[in-house]
């Protein structure tokens, strides 16, 4: 278990002040107030057995006891919820800088890890997170304050009793620990396996056209059965490990209460003689409370046991959130504002890679003018699309500098960089809402009239107008209803509306069949007229006009130029030129 | 929960002993206070220190047997409940594969990822709960009520009605909490599936500067979640509390009229405590089944999922045909489909292909051309007309026979963690020579033979990879497996035009095959045999380019601005 987890746990924990110490307050006084019950009970079976004509008496102890573990009920309750409360929110306010968090990560960190890995620590670790807070508080006060509370009464009870039972503590203790021991080591195997299962169950189902094409079906049921035949033994093993912890002290308990039944029945024994004497006298309403007390006994060390297993879910859960959390956001950039328009953007000897020991864009030099049309095209894997993330700032150059009319633009802020361009992506992103709010994601303000001449202008109007809804249509998040065509004729009107200074297209058009690509050129040439521009396109025919065609070969410019000047050239450019065509 | 059941086979012994063995123990422990009644009333108020000894060495002497008993119970109820769960997630996967595709696209990789790992463990962990618990506790309490019934017959009813109350208290508890934990379960979801779209958009989210309203977003779903959560908290944390009150009160009662029976000498000392006792133990089994309540409604609910995906229909099986070598290998007849509503979202199609041929498909967006693909592989069935392969439909073959004539080269190419060897190895081929000779046709000898050749490590989905390798390793894998009919749905569209007219080259070279080549760019198609031109799910012209220049304005548009 991490301590530094707990802590930091703590510490959102106790942003909600009043929900922390007040839940504790009411677990804490309702327990107490229910372990004192026994004490209560106990005097009043003395009141029935020793002097049962005293009935007013025993009316008054009722009426206590009745009203001790009503109080007690309620404040239990009440505890309960506010511990709860306080642990939906902490994790709540977790959950929201995690998010923040995700938003704020340099890219290379998202793009390093698996979406489904982010997505666990966000839900599944969450939720471990807030359960181990609830039950870690909820256990430890209540099981401390039970352990308190009925020492205090059984001594006040029979001194000699309650020691016998202080004696058999240790016991309790020792079969808790061991129990806790077991416990982690058969969790972390299990969990383990638990995530490779779920790592290959993702893909499979993923790529259930494949193994469906290719009648792989049956051995990747065998590859899921030896995971299962894994989980089958760690599973066994963290379940029957789990499993003990109630047996094992109900042991305790059974082993307290002969102890106490013994020891209490030789007491009242010799309450007449002996055990007066030594200031050890004891009745058998007495007796009766020490039982329901040994009745019990196991449930603190028990609550503590078994609320370390939640805590050590919450730790590992909580280890992984946090590493997020402390991963350092991108720096703000500079804290300039680029000058917009932008006169010129020059890449001056730029290099970068992904890994540092390899190389990957060199000596990449090119001056897009303001206004101007820059393609960048090359072989797949040439380095177009890192060269986009370079300018956007979404990773940092490694070598050389990118210069906005002669200032670095690392003197820029990141976010003033990324809004002076519209981007059209190869892969669409869409979110969950109506397609009228993806359209203005660029522009939340604009009007009816804007949306619907950005839509037209986009080629989407034809397809919204088919829709029961129109705009006002609702899709899911990744947009499974619509083709990849139509997505990215709405992630196009977005760009349209929002109208930025420069624009990014990298295979805008990739997933449009060239009927509605011509269309949409044409709009593209009417909004990117006076606009700097950089475009990837693998369709030679949408970079023709470039005034500026970068040709890319594994991270190196082979050749640059107009259209006709790499023609004149005869080189790679050409060579494309003449694929394209079919010849 | 109990249609699940049928997947504890195997531990059916396991799962029958296990509550069995926990009843033995219970019975033990119920016989516990009757022995405490006994001490105190012939032992300790006849001062016989020996056999309150004794009585106490018995009380100990069940409490080990009791252990016993319960750790039997408790590995058996282990075992079964795990056994189950292997067995259920075994049964959930193979049901997933074989569902129709139309579903498993609507439901979405993550549900049905949740539902294989979450919604399994939990109802394996409520099915153990169930067997280690869930019995053991109401016959703790029934047996408590009966025992106190027993020691005092004037008092039967206090017992009962305490019993009657908590049972009631639980039962109203539980159908209000059930369907406020699903609710916070449904917000959860949402954050999710939030979460999801956000990692998927960041570059989007940062260029539009997004972030602000993301946020905000955000904040209301985990607002939400946090609301519902506590809701479902307030109802089920009454539980326990509630029964104590109540078991109390019956206490109380006990010691209020149980004090008159002793005063009459028809109950005696010892008596009362084993009243009080039997009270107690009916407690402690009540909270523990409330503890257990979060965790069975869990089950319950994860239940409900499960079954709702083991459900859906699976596509069935064909009886098995015999290709007929004589027959074209592909032969549509008005062949339609529609995804459910009133417009089809292909339809018309009339064309025949045999071995050698290749027939191009192009068309607008969402023409409908990846659906001609679906109907081939049978992931899609033809809601009207005929879809024939080698002279047969193709519903009657078995999957082996038709995934033995038809492969498929998809949009997005699906690589799964390994080796490059073992993904080529899908195609059922485990030649080194030919996997090399099929890399280099398709372009990624190049990029691999730099790396450690066939025996290069895939990532998980091939995520290490670039789109482009991605599909040149995928259309490797195609043009591996020897089966008589290829489709390559827009297989290369990640390839720039100099490295796709190439691979298609290559491809194409093996004359054995018919082939169906969809695509959106008319240079990929030009000199197919036939050329399939759709618009909106219908057919505007077939033939060869030539004559689609003349007769087709759509395709002479298309290769004029292409």
């Amino acid at each position: 278990m991490n301590k530094r987890v707990i802590s930091r746990l703590m510490s959102y924990a106790f942003r909600h002040k009043a929900c922390f110490f007040g839940g504790l307050a009411a677990i804490i006084a309702g327990t107490a107030l229910n372990m004192v019950a026994p004490i209560l009970v106990g005097r009043a079976i003395d009141l029935a057995v020793y002097c049962g004509t005293d009935f007013a008496m025993i009316g008054r102890y009722c009426i206590i006891i009745a009203a001790c573990v009503t109080l007690s009920g309620a404040l239990v309750w009440s505890g309960n919820i506010l511990l709860s409360k306080l642990a939906f929110m902490t994790v709540r306010d977790v959950r929201r800088e995690l998010y923040e968090k995700l938003l704020t990560l340099p890219l290379a960190e998202i793009d390093g890890r698996s979406r489904g890995d982010l997505m666990a620590r966000m839900s599944t670790f969450g939720e471990n997170l807030s359960d181990g807070l609830y039950q870690g508080l909820l256990q430890l006060s209540s099981g401390a304050i039970t352990l308190a509370v009925t020492l205090v009464c059984m001594y006040t009870l029979n001194w000699a009793v309650a020691t016998t039972v202080v004696c058999l503590t240790p016991f309790s203790a020792l079969v808790a620990v061991m129990i806790a021991r077991r416990n982690r080591v058969s969790f972390a195997q299990q969990s383990a396996n638990m995530s490779r299962m779920s790592g290959t169950a993702e893909e499979y189902f993923a790529g259930s056209r494949v193994l469906r094409a290719y009648g792989c079906l049956p051995s990747s049921e065998n590859d899921m059965e030896k995971l299962n035949a894994d989980l089958f033994r760690s599973g066994l093993k963290s379940q029957f490990a789990g499993a003990l912890v109630n047996p094992m002290s109900r042991l305790v308990n059974n082993m307290v209460y002969a102890a106490v039944a013994i020891v209490g029945g030789l007491f009242v024994i010799g309450s007449g003689g002996w055990s007066a004497n030594i200031g050890a006298a004891l009745t058998v309403g007495g007796l009766s409370a020490f039982l329901s007390y040994a009745n019990q006994f196991a449930r603190p060390f028990n609550d503590v046991t078994s609320v370390t297993a939640e805590l050590q879910t919450a730790s590992a859960a909580g280890n992984k959130i946090f590493e997020l959390l402390d991963i350092k956001s991108e720096d703000k950039g500079g804290d300039k504002l680029p000058e917009l328009p932008v006169d010129y953007i020059e890449l001056d000897d730029v290099a970068f890679s992904y890994t540092p020991d390899k190389p990957f864009i060199q000596g990449l030099d090119f001056r897009a003018d303001g206004g101007k049309k820059v393609a960048i095209v090359g072989t797949t894997g040439s380095g177009k699309t890192t060269v986009i993330n370079l300018i956007m700032r979404f990773y940092d150059v490694t070598g050389g500098k990118i210069v906005y009319d002669g200032e670095n633009i690392e003197l820029f802020t990141r976010e003033g960089v990324r809004k002076s361009f519209g981007m059209v992506l190869q892969e669409t992103w869409l979110f969950g809402g109506t397609i009228k709010e993806n359209i203005t994601y660029g522009k939340p303000d604009a009007t009816d009239d804007e949306i619907f001449a950005a839509a037209k202008a986009a080629h989407l109007d034809k397809f919204v107008s088919t829709l029961e809804n129109g705009y006002d249509t609702v899709i899911s998040g990744d947009g499974e209803e619509l083709s990849e065509g139509q997505k990215q004729l709405i992630a196009i009107a977005r760009v349209f509306l929002a109208s930025p200074e420069m624009l990014i297209l990298d295979e805008a058009t990739a997933s449009v069949d060239t009927m509605t690509e011509r269309a949409v050129q044409s709009a593209f040439a009417e909004l990117l007229k006076g606009k700097t521009t950089f475009v990837i396109a693998h369709r030679l025919s949408t970079v023709r006009d470039s005034d500026l065609i970068v040709v890319m070969d594994a991270g190196r410019i082979i050749e640059k130029g107009t259209h006709d000047e790499l023609v004149a050239l005869g080189g790679m450019y050409t060579q494309m030129l003449k694929a394209a065509g079919g010849e | 929960m109990l249609r699940l059941m049928k997947y504890l086979k195997g531990y059916v012994p396991e799962a029958v002993l296990a509550p069995f063995f926990k009843i033995i123990e219970a019975a033990i422990e119920l016989a516990v206070p009757l022995i405490v009644a006994f001490m105190i009333d012939t032992g300790v108020s006849g001062g016989d220190m020996t056999l309150v000894v004794v009585c106490g060495a018995v009380m100990a002497g069940l409490g080990l047997i009791g252990l016993g008993f319960s750790l039997a119970c408790q590995y058996l109820a282990s075992k079964s409940a795990v056994g189950f769960g292997c067995n259920l997630r075994r049964a959930l996967y193979a049901h997933i594969q074989r569902m129709k595709l139309g579903d498993v696209d609507r439901i979405g990789t993550g549900a049905l990822l949740s539902r294989m790992t979450t919604d399994v463990a939990q109802a394996q962990q409520g099915f153990a709960m169930f067997l280690r618990l869930m019995l053991r506790a109401p016959f703790i309490a029934a047996g408590g009520i009966i025992m106190s019934a027993i020691v005092a017959p004037n008092l039967w009813y206090i017992g009962l009605i305490a019993g009657a109350a908590a049972l009631i208290v639980l039962i109203v508890i539980m159908k209000i909490s059930v369907p406020r934990f699903s609710k916070a379960q449904a917000r959860l979801d949402e954050i999710s599936s939030l979460t999801g779209e956000t990692i998927k958009g960041e570059r989007v989210i940062r260029a539009f500067a997004g972030e602000k309203r993301s946020e905000v977003k955000f904040a209301a779903a985990t607002e939400k979640h946090s609301k519902a959560a506590t809701g479902a908290a307030v109802a089920s944390c009454l539980l326990s509390p509630l029964a104590g009150v109540i078991i109390n009160l019956a206490v109380v009662l006990l010691i209020l009229l149980g004090g008159n029976e002793v005063n009459a000498g028809s109950l005696s000392q010892g008596d009362l405590v084993a009243l009080v006792n039997y009270m107690s133990q009916i407690l402690l089994a009540l909270v523990a089944l409330s503890v257990l309540l979060v965790l069975v409604s869990r089950a319950l609910s994860s239940a409900e999922r499960l079954n709702a995906v083991l459900d859906m229909p699976e596509d069935g099986d064909g009886e098995g045909a015999t290709p007929d070598p004589d027959a074209p290998l592909i032969e549509m007849e008005n062949a339609s489909f529609s995804f459910g509503g009133e417009e089809n979202a292909v339809g018309g199609l009339n064309f025949t292909l045999g071995a050698g041929e290749v027939l191009g498909v192009i068309g607008t967006t969402g023409s409908g051309k990846s659906t001609i693909a679906g109907l081939l592989t049978r992931f899609y069935r033809a809601s009207e007309g005929t879809v024939k392969i080698a002279g047969n439909d193709v519903g009657a073959y078995t999957d082996e026979q038709l995934r033995s004539l038809v492969t498929l080269a998809p949009q997005k190419p699906l690589l799964f963690a390994g080796t490059v060897r073992s993904n080529l190895a899908q195609s059922g081929i485990n030649d080194d020579k030919r996997m090399t000779d099929a890399l280099a046709a398709t372009e990624a000898w190049g990029f691999l033979e730099k790396k450690n050749g066939l025996d290069t490590e895939v990532r998980q989905k091939g995520s290490n990879f670039s789109g482009g390798e991605k599909q040149r390793l995928s259309l490797a894998r195609a043009a591996l497996k020897e089966s008589p009919v290829l489709i390559l749905d827009d297989a290369a569209s990640a390839l720039d035009y100099v490295t796709e007219a190439r691979v298609m080259k290559n491809i194409l070279s093996d004359k054995s095959r018919a082939v169906i080549n969809i695509s959106q760019r008319p240079g990929n198609v030009r000199h197919a045999d036939k050329i399939l031109v759709l618009d909106g799910g219908k057919v505007v012209g077939l033939g060869t380019h030539d004559e689609l220049m003349r007769s087709c304005e759509l395709y002479a548009n298309m290769v004029v601005n292409g």
